[in-house]
């Protein structure tokens, strides 16, 4: 009988004695995004991006049916531009993340969705008063966490419409996808005349993540 | 014995349960950035797969019903979050657009039944989420479509959090800044029997900017009902009865919403534009499917002159190489001419001179 007790009581001090240390160090990284690599529940997509150079976490993730764009920069800026009577293309200086951790600054899409059936992510320039700008996003590459291949395009983003700046074919979306960013990595091109556009705010890029029937052939199937 | 062995496990289960649902919450408080929000749609009754994560409907008997999308705050404050229906058009650099297309002035003439007279939203246009919680938005779809009408009508559902950021204390700086916005688009696709066989014709050719670059706009318009994908696009440009290309260029992936049109961009690539007759080859293909268009066109130089004002990020055009042998020559004739007159002068001077001090 002595036996037996006393294994139930080592068992339960072990297990509480794991479970206080877990919460304990999630505590100790509050505000920083390092914590949010864990999985939290099945199929569960962390809240908030997840530092990209680990992503081996994300090798085997649980699927369900999470989908989400889970981060991109919060603002980037581009410095000061000059009064010249040509066009003129600023370099991105800063690119400001959220939180503390170098993956608040990333683009990084999550996809659990057990079905994989592909995404796409499109950005757009929103400005009310300045015309004809260009942003280009230039010498980066696209990481997905499950070794998918997601295509990573180059078109400048205008206040046209959406490009595509991600999109992962069916089969192909799986896992975190994220481009790492690097202060320099987007460039501004302004119409002659206009030097100072902005104050902050006033032009946006809508990063727009779509579930859609992304196609790569043209369906000829009947539906009755 | 046998119950004495599995006690302690059934405990040890039960109590690492116990310990995980109680750490999941520690984690949902961290500071959330602005894109800690979600949305989902509600598989929908008559739906043709219910995996796809988008709307797609079978309306081949009439179909009246209500869509729903849940919208998911994940974040510890209120957010605002506008919605939007679109027709679905393709973008100029070949690619389905879900949401607003500022290119697209016109329906397309052959789209019959846009989505946005078949769907309405019936959930204000701005939807307020409270933190932790989740909205649902619903739209009602009424779906009637003649006989004679077969194939897929597309557009997009767009969810846009607004939210002013909580930092707007941060550094105003006098600098160029842009800031971010997330959004989510679900695509919306009714199809009417079957994906019909996909159609496609060339509109106009006409020089003109693409993305402010000097471009020769090729319009290609998707007259079918059905979302034409996986398109390869091979293109030449000729001078009319030659056969030595001024422009070519291939591009593969593009893929084309049910009857839509965009202007194709030709780049010029630094090349000048100069007005003449000329000829384009276009290849287009979508697996089994193959289109050949072959054109005369003419480009005068009015058209240059519009094209070149269009082009705002591109390089002023390069002078002809004619124009460039013609000023060189003129001005080593003046050359000449100036050094000529000079030796001339300095011959004539000692004899002045000369004649000066004589008297």
């Amino acid at each position: 009988m002595f036996k037996k007790y006393t294994k139930i009581i080592l068992v339960f001090m072990l297990v509480m004695g794991i479970g206080s240390m877990r919460v304990a160090a999630d505590e100790q990284t509050d505000g920083s995004t390092d914590a949010t690599f864990k999985i939290s529940g099945a199929g569960k997509l962390p809240s908030g991006p997840v530092d990209p150079d680990h992503p081996n976490e994300w090798k085997n993730p649980e699927k369900g049916n999470s989908f989400a764009l889970m981060n991109v920069p919060s603002t980037i800026d581009f410095g000061i531009g000059k009064i010249v009577a040509g066009t003129q293309k600023l370099t991105s200086t800063t690119i400001n993340g959220n939180g503390s951790s170098a993956a608040g600054s990333a683009i990084q899409v999550g996809d659990l969705r057990a079905d994989n059936p592909g995404w796409s992510l499109g950005a757009k320039l929103n400005s009310e008063d300045v015309n004809n700008i260009i942003i280009t996003l230039k010498n980066t590459d696209v990481k997905n966490s499950f070794g998918n291949k997601v295509t990573l395009g180059e078109n400048p983003i205008t206040t046209n419409s959406d490009v595509n700046i991600l999109s992962a074919a069916k089969n192909s979306g799986l896992g975190i996808t994220t481009v790492k960013l690097t202060n320099n990595n987007f460039s501004l091109t302004l119409p002659a005349g206009q030097s100072k556009p902005t104050e902050k705010g006033q032009i946006t890029i809508k990063w727009t993540l779509s579930a859609n029937p992304n196609p790569s052939v043209t369906n000829m199937e009947s539906v009755n | 014995m046998k119950i004495i062995n599995t006690w302690p496990l059934k405990i040890t289960a039960l109590l690492f349960l116990l310990v995980l649902s109680n750490m999941a919450p520690v984690k949902a408080d961290q500071q959330a950035p602005m894109g800690d929000f979600s949305v989902k749609a509600v598989p929908a009754e008559k739906q043709i797969d219910k995996n796809t994560y988008y709307f797609n409907l079978n309306v081949s008997k009439p179909l009246e019903q209500t869509l729903k999308v849940v919208i998911t705050n994940n974040s510890n404050h209120k957010i605002k979050i506008q919605q939007n229906l679109y027709n679905a058009t393709t973008g100029d650099s070949g690619n389905v657009v879900y949401g607003e297309n500022k290119n697209v002035k016109h329906n397309d003439p052959t789209l019959r039944f846009p989505l946005k007279t078949i769907v309405s939203l019936t959930t204000p246009k701005v939807i307020e989420v409270a933190a932790h919680s989740s909205a649902t938005a619903t739209a009602k779809m009424q779906a009637k479509l003649p006989a004679d009408f077969a194939g897929m009508i597309l557009g997009g559902w767009e969810f846009v959090n607004i939210t002013a950021p909580s930092d707007t204390s941060a550094s105003k700086q006098s600098g160029v800044s842009v800031a971010s916005q997330y959004a989510y688009n679900i695509a919306i696709a009714m199809v009417k029997d079957r994906y019909v066989t996909p159609t496609m014709q060339l509109g106009t050719i006409k020089p003109g900017a693409h993305n402010y670059k000097r471009a020769l706009l090729v319009n290609l318009q998707n007259t079918s009902a059905n979302l034409i994908g996986g398109l390869a696009v091979n293109a030449t440009v000729t001078h009319q009865g030659s056969s030595k290309a001024i422009l070519t260029q291939n591009d593969k992936g593009f893929s084309l919403a049910p009857n839509s049109n965009f202007n194709y961009g030709l780049m010029y690539a630094g090349k000048d534009l100069v007005p003449g007759k000329y000829h384009l080859r276009l290849h287009a293909q979508s697996g089994q499917f193959k289109w050949d268009f072959d054109r005369d066109f003419t480009i005068t130089a009015s058209d240059v002159r519009q094209a070149n004002k269009a082009a705002l990020y591109d390089a002023k055009p390069g002078l002809a190489w004619w124009i460039i042998v013609l000023i060189s020559s003129l001005v080593i004739v003046i050359l000449a001419l100036i050094i000529l007159i000079i030796v001339i002068l300095r011959k004539k001077k000692p004899v002045d001179e000369s004649s000066k001090s004589v008297e």
